[in-house]
């Protein structure tokens, strides 16, 4: 047992990034942890909920410091840990290193940037390479990881939480749990749903995206999935909003951001979700930390 | 043609640029030509559903609705801008355009669904690519481009080595297509001693399907009469582009517009206009 992961949290929380080959026995552990988890992992509350991050790793600390630290609070992460940002690297391996040492404590969801597709164009392949002597190593162990990430969490029998939404595939959470979930994420079918679709206000049924391929559920579909279920939310994250959050569909759905100032540009603000042992959802809405704009300067003056 | 009085008597616009920096606006004004860029955060939940409604288009997913460029000339009047809402007003929302473009896997989707996808209600349609003609809103009535045939911007000129007293970039709208590739339009801005350059960018990349640029190109030079508007249409397939990408370079190459745009084959299309000013 050569992983000391205090350590390795204490480095990363000091902006220093992890040798290659601790990342290397970092994801081959946390792989065997969650290749034991179901597609469905149920928790209970409390647990604080958090949406998008995106690389913005600054950030990420500010969430540590309003939501509280680990372990003293639950997390729930709802996926799209890289890309975009410019320290997807070092975001991964803190989570990474956390969800290892508190198994039972931080729940990591599979997003749609958790694939190695979309991390080759949207900037974690390129962050990887160039923070590790151009070797892709690191990118390979993380994407290898991202494959056994699970797909949902269920909060006290009653709260579903998923990165996208839902599928017309799935009207029970049984269906979730057949999935063979340890691959490259589809480009269709159930588990692609899950990561990808989007809920529409305007809508009752499903809709065909116009872009041929996935969907928007609307109304009737949330209702009818809390019914069969026996659940009274739905949590998800996915889409960027200026207010950090959104409640859909008479406060049956939420959407929880948690990448303030996206892309550096977007000067929109981020939310984590607290929900409390009695199910009260409360959203603590946050700005961007000074430092991320700050340090930007440094990654971007580094990256030419 | 109408003609404008460019200098009124008795007002000597000044030649010593005035560059004025007070957030989110910032402005330079030489000559009595004046540019203004605003830029703040993106729409917010409430401004989208009235954006929607007035459009009947989904917004983007980062819609910089308050952002803009805008070109004043005090003396003549004349004001041009560039605005996201106004360049969402010019996507095309017939039924053909919503189906012009699909994702690559759009085909393998379709089989697979079938007749399940038929019998589902589609979205409104709308040219999901957010591919646009806009050229900037000429916001005074009295100036009209007018297409040309003998004017063309002149790029020997621009090229000449001069200080840049200003230079900005403002973002109008972005998205990602649901990270299937990407649709932005952005508009950058220089002033010169000589005169002012303005290039509005619309950039769409559908992974392995095809790539597009929109360029609008606005030039006026202080010592001519003339402002030129130029737009050109460029495509290629998604193919074509990511073989000519440099060994040295990554897959992310696709998402660098500017490097997109020295690989992306002669215009498919091109326009020049102009106004002419008395001077």
């Amino acid at each position: 047992m050569g992983l000391d992961l205090d350590r390795c949290i204490s480095t990363l929380l000091e902006r220093n990034l992890l040798a290659e080959s601790v990342i290397r026995e970092l994801c081959a552990k946390t792989k065997e942890v969650l290749m034991n988890e179901s597609n469905v992992v149920h928790v209970k509350a409390p647990v604080t909920v958090v949406g998008d991050i995106h690389g913005q790793f600054h950030d990420l600390l500010e969430i540590f410091r309003i939501g509280g630290r680990c372990p003293d609070t639950n997390y729930l992460f709802l996926g799209d840990y890289v890309d975009r940002g410019y320290f997807s690297v070092e975001t991964i391996s803190l989570l990474t290193c956390l969800k290892l040492r508190y198994p039972e404590r931080v729940q990591l969801v599979r997003g749609n940037h958790e694939t190695r597709a979309v991390t080759q164009t949207y900037g974690f392949y390129t962050e990887c390479m160039r923070k590790y002597n151009s070797s892709a190593e690191v990118w390979k162990c993380f994407t290898d990881m991202f494959d056994y990430l699970i797909l949902s969490v269920v909060i006290d029998d009653s709260i579903f939480c998923v990165h996208g939404g839902l599928s017309p595939s799935i009207q029970n959470i049984d269906q979730i749990k057949v999935i063979d979930r340890f691959r490259e994420v589809p480009h269709e079918g159930p588990m692609a749903d899950l990561v990808w679709s989007d809920p529409d206000p305007d809508k009752e049924d499903f809709v065909v995206s116009p872009r041929g391929a996935g969907y928007y559920f609307g109304s009737a579909v949330v209702q009818k999935f809390l019914h069969m279920n026996s659940m009274s939310h739905i949590l998800r994250a996915h889409q960027l909003c200026m207010e950090g959050y959104t409640v859909l569909f008479n406060e049956q759905l939420s959407t929880v951001w948690s990448a303030p100032n996206y892309c550096y540009r977007c000067g929109n603000k981020a939310s984590i979700l607290e929900v409390s042992p009695s199910l009260e959802r409360f959203f603590n809405v946050f700005d961007a930390a000074p430092d991320e704009d700050r340090e930007l300067f440094t990654a971007v003056v580094q990256a030419h | 043609m109408f003609h404008t009085p460019l200098k009124r008597p008795g007002s000597q616009p000044s030649a010593a640029p005035l560059v004025v920096e007070k957030p989110p606006l910032r402005s330079i004004e030489i000559h009595g030509w004046k540019i203004t860029t605003c830029k703040r955060p993106i729409l917010n939940s409430e401004e989208i559903q009235r954006a929607e409604a007035e459009l009947e288009l989904p917004m983007p997913e980062m819609i910089f609705g308050h952002n803009a460029l805008t070109v004043e000339h005090a003396a003549s009047g004349f004001q041009l801008a560039f605005n996201a809402l106004d360049a969402l007003r010019c996507v095309d929302k017939s039924k053909e355009a919503a189906t012009r473009v699909q994702v690559a896997y759009a085909d393998d989707w379709s089989k697979a669904h079938g007749t399940e996808a038929e019998d589902l209600q589609s979205i409104k349609p709308y040219d999901w690519t957010y591919s646009t003609d806009y050229r900037g809103t000429v916001t005074s009535e009295a100036f009209k481009f007018a297409p040309s045939t003998t004017h063309r911007i002149d790029y020997e000129r621009l090229k000449q080595r001069e200080p840049i007293h200003f230079f900005d970039q403002v973002v109008l709208f972005e998205d990602e297509l649901a990270d299937n590739g990407t649709a932005m339009l952005d508009v950058k801005v220089a002033m010169m001693p000589s005169g002012f350059f303005i290039l509005q960018r619309f950039f769409m990349r559908v992974d392995g399907v095809l790539l597009r640029m929109h360029e609008t190109r606005i030039y006026h030079a202080f010592d001519e009469a003339t402002i030129l508007r130029e737009y050109t249409v460029r495509e290629d397939r998604y193919a074509v582009v990511a073989a000519k990408i440099p060994q040295w370079k990554d897959p992310s190459a696709l998402t660098d517009a500017d490097w997109v745009s020295t690989v992306l084959p002669p215009p498919l299309e091109g326009e020049v206009e102009v106004i002419t000013m008395m001077m």
